[in-house]
């Protein structure tokens, strides 16, 4: 069997998804703001100001998003269990900022709907969904070019046995082939950003 | 070909960064940018003064290794069979209660601590998160030398890699005048035991892919024994290692791959269709034993990548030598045998946990035990080591994954809690913290125990379909909150089970509502020290579970408590610091708030000097 090795699409299929235009992602911009404040206040010092750890897990990045899967996932979990010096007693409406700001810093878009405790509607709030269609649509310069040196570099790694496939409860393959190039806020990039540029010959692999 | 073009990049930069690393470390007693000491002739000893402390520093021979001075304490858990046993007894219940700070001191870094200090000839040796070790009086706490390393700078994308590998799980090696460092780094780097400057090193495995060591080495047969973390980022895939390497030259002279072993095909079957290069895990993350009178080294070994078999694409296989133990021929690394304790894992139900050695006679005849509570569901296990074969189990904690074993070995699991589909949840106890977790424990000959620190929990479990990335683990599930079990109100446990070649027994347990945090120290002064998240060291009577001693230190007791005998005074080594122990399971017991300060310490006791 070949290393399995998914070529990105990504900002191709973040786009599909978001329908090329702004995206809401069932948050307010207060609430983001909101939950900046908290999150430095009561999380910073472990996650990090830029949500990447490394004295606790970092919070930024296409894995993390696709690993808490909804903002249900991160709300049960946060809302019980963080911070450790006070676990589950920041209140509900502070958790809820801090999963917006979570979700803005991964690059979704705010929009006029607040987020609310309600199971339901945290439940259908897709993570990697909504920080990549959200990050697609700020940043449509970036969606030129999947193959994108720094896009490859960053995910070339092997997949999973079963990557790509349908499983069951799962996305269909198209969408399953969920993108990760968006790892970080979409940023201004070089006018040849997504170009074909001339190379020296490359090296032999080792 | 961009790819490639980058990989080669990251290769040249690895290479800088190695080659900078003993150039750029630091050495906080001798002045910066000296000559190596052994190049210094004697008359300039003052240009490059090798601390005056260590001038005389008793090499640690391979004798000593095998037959540790009962003064001392040699290496992970004071002795090759990792019972984590002193025969030190001056401390002991009747003097226990008059314990007086001796010195203390602040580690050199932040982050999570499980440190194991060493003692050897007066000197204890404290390394710390990021690789950095510091040689201290043992008597007087005054420090002699430091280490620092150089690493390897990783993108900052790369958040698993960084906040797993920034562990230092817990020891280094003695041998002769010099320290063997395993580094987050995935380096072997030896140091000279009187100033700590490299005498060599070596880039093991790649970091880049998301190789970093974060056990410490077993020094056995003139070899360096170590094993490799980081099998369950995307980029290690196919290849998870113990290793042997020469002690002088560093040439490597066996691997064994614990994910991947041509020479057993069952090995290879149990992963149904799934190729080794989409295979992880499998990651010995604590250090082995070692029995020299077979030239045997037994490792416990950690859960699959992705953790569910929905991902995974392996269907029903049991995915060797996942959560097994394993027994290797430290000459040949050839393996002798294997026992899995949790076949099929679908939780990151790790196994990788101590592997504890016992003797005991029954009848006339020695029989050769090897006791491991292996895995975060907390079941103690007993098999013969000379053949591997299963001979009890016994629960400890709440759990409900194993519904029993064969007599044949054979551990049967319950089904019902395998996902089978994306976002299909269960609720699984243990839970992803343990359970047990890495706090070992120890077992006493005094009272033929073994006494675990546990944590009752529970926590949901249902996969994902993640797109792997650089530096960023493959587990692929959600995990809920950890909560306690229905019906427990205690997160903590302190189970003594008493153990002989037929049967386990509860000879007593200690709950309590916070969760134990440290690993515990049996001594035959016939007590157990440990601690908990509420920043108590506990003194406990072997024999009943009384706690006859407690102190409240300034964080969760941490790492490997330790003892050592310096002028006929016993000391007792604790540290304490930032817990994953504490911190994942504190909304159990919100009563009692953890520090937000890392803390990272050690604090020494001893005694108070007869007559004063």
């Amino acid at each position: 069997m070949p290393l399995k090795i998914t070529p990105l699409a990504v900002v191709a299929l973040a786009a599909a998804l978001s329908g090329g235009g702004a995206h809401a992602a069932g948050f307010t911009a207060e609430q983001a703001t909101a939950g900046e404040t908290a999150y430095n206040a009561n999380c910073a010092q472990c996650h990090g100001k830029q949500l990447e750890g490394p004295d606790a897990p970092g919070l930024a990045g296409s894995d993390v998003m696709q690993n808490w899967a909804t903002a249900g996932g991160l709300y049960d979990f946060i809302h019980v269990a963080m911070p450790p010096s006070a676990p589950g007693q920041l209140g509900d409406e502070t958790y809820l900022n801090i999963i917006a700001y979570i979700m803005k810093f991964n690059g979704a878009q705010p929009g006029d709907e607040p987020l609310t405790s309600d199971a339901a509607k945290l439940a259908a709030i897709s993570l990697p969904a909504e920080t990549q269609a959200g990050a697609a649509a700020a940043a449509p310069a970036a969606t030129a070019t999947p193959d994108a040196t720094t896009a490859a570099a960053a995910t070339a790694v092997p997949q999973a046995f079963t990557w790509g496939k349908q499983l069951p409860g799962g996305p269909a393959p198209t969408d399953a082939a969920a993108p990760a190039a968006a790892t970080t806020p979409a940023v201004p990039q070089a006018f040849t950003w997504g170009k074909t540029l001339p190379t020296v010959a490359a090296p032999a692999a080792n | 070909m961009k790819i490639e073009l980058l990989k080669s990049v990251l290769v040249a930069t690895t290479a800088l960064a190695l080659f900078a690393g003993p150039a750029l470390a630091q050495n906080a007693a001798a002045p910066a940018a000296t000559a190596p000491a052994a190049a210094a002739p004697a008359a300039d000893a003052a240009a490059t003064p090798a601390p005056e402390r260590t001038k005389n520093y008793v090499p640690v021979t391979a004798d000593m290794l095998a037959n540790p001075p009962k003064e001392e304490w040699l290496m992970f858990r004071g002795n090759y069979n990792n019972q984590g046993y002193s025969q030190l007894d001056l401390i002991n219940k009747d003097t226990v209660g008059k314990l007086q700070l001796a010195w203390a001191w602040p580690m050199a870094e932040a982050g999570i601590q499980e440190t194991a200090p060493l003692v050897h000839d007066g000197i204890m040796f404290l390394q710390t998160n990021n690789n950095i070790v510091e040689a201290l009086d043992a008597k007087t706490g005054d420090l002699v030398w430091q280490y620092r390393p150089t690493l390897a700078e990783l993108p900052s994308s790369w958040s698993y890699q960084i906040n797993q590998a920034r562990r230092q799980k817990n020891s280094i090696a003695l041998y002769e005048d010099k320290i063997i460092l395993t580094t987050v780094d995935a380096r072997i780097v030896v140091l000279n035991a009187k100033d700590g400057k490299p005498v060599w090193e070596k880039q093991v495995l790649d970091t880049q892919k998301g190789y970093s060591y974060t056990v410490g080495p077993l020094i056995a047969d003139g070899k360096i024994i170590s094993a490799i973390s980081g099998c369950s980022i995307a980029g290690t895939a196919g290849g998870c290692f113990i290793m042997a390497h020469d002690i002088n030259t560093g040439e490597e002279l066996w691997r064994f791959n614990t994910i991947d072993d041509p020479e057993n095909p069952k090995q290879g079957e149990s992963w149904g269709d799934v190729p080794p290069e989409n295979r992880w895990g499998g990651t010995p993350w604590t250090t082995g034993a070692y029995d020299p009178a077979t030239k045997t080294t037994f490792w416990g070994i950690g859960m699959p990548g992705p953790y569910s078999e929905l991902i995974r694409g392996s269907g029903e296989g049991s995915v060797l030598y996942t959560n097994s133990t394993l027994a290797l021929d430290v000459e040949t690394g050839k393996l002798k045998w294997y026992y899995q304790h949790l076949p099929r894992d679908n939780w990151d139900l790790d196994s990788p946990f101590e592997r504890i050695l016992v003797d005991q006679e029954v009848d006339g005849k020695t029989q050769h035990l090897l006791i491991t509570a292996a895995g975060k569901n907390g079941i103690v296990f007993a098999l013969d080591r000379d053949t591997g074969k299963y001979l009890w189990h016994k629960d400890t904690v709440q759990q409900n994954v194993v519904t029993g074993v064969d007599a044949d070995g054979t551990v049967q699991i319950n089904t019902d809690l395998i996902s089978k589909a994306v976002g299909e949840e269960h609720l699984v106890c243990a839970s992803v913290s343990g359970g047990k977790l890495w706090m070992t424990g120890s077992y006493s000959p005094l009272t033929q125990a073994y006494y675990v620190p546990l944590t009752e929990a529970c926590n949901t479990v249902a996969p994902t379909q993640v797109e792997f990335t650089a530096g960023n683990a493959v587990g692929a599930v959600k995990f809920g909150p950890r909560v306690l079990p229905e019906g427990i109100t205690d997160a903590g446990l302190l189970d003594a089970v008493g153990i002989n070649p037929t049967q386990g027994d509860h000879k007593w347990q200690y709950r309590s509502r916070p969760s134990m945090t440290s690993s515990v120290l049996a001594t035959a002064g016939g007590l157990v020290f440990g601690g908990d998240a509420a920043r108590n060291i506990n003194a406990w009577d072997q024999e009943t579970g009384e706690v006859v001693w407690s102190q409240r230190l300034n964080a969760p007791i941490g790492g490997y408590p330790s003892t050592y005998e310096i002028d006929g005074e016993q000391y007792l080594v604790v540290p304490t610091g930032y817990s994953n122990a504490a911190s994942s399971i504190s909304s159990a017991f919100p009563e009692i708030p953890l520090p937000t300060g890392s803390g990272n310490s050690i604090f020494v006791f001893k005694l108070p000097k007869s007559g004063s």
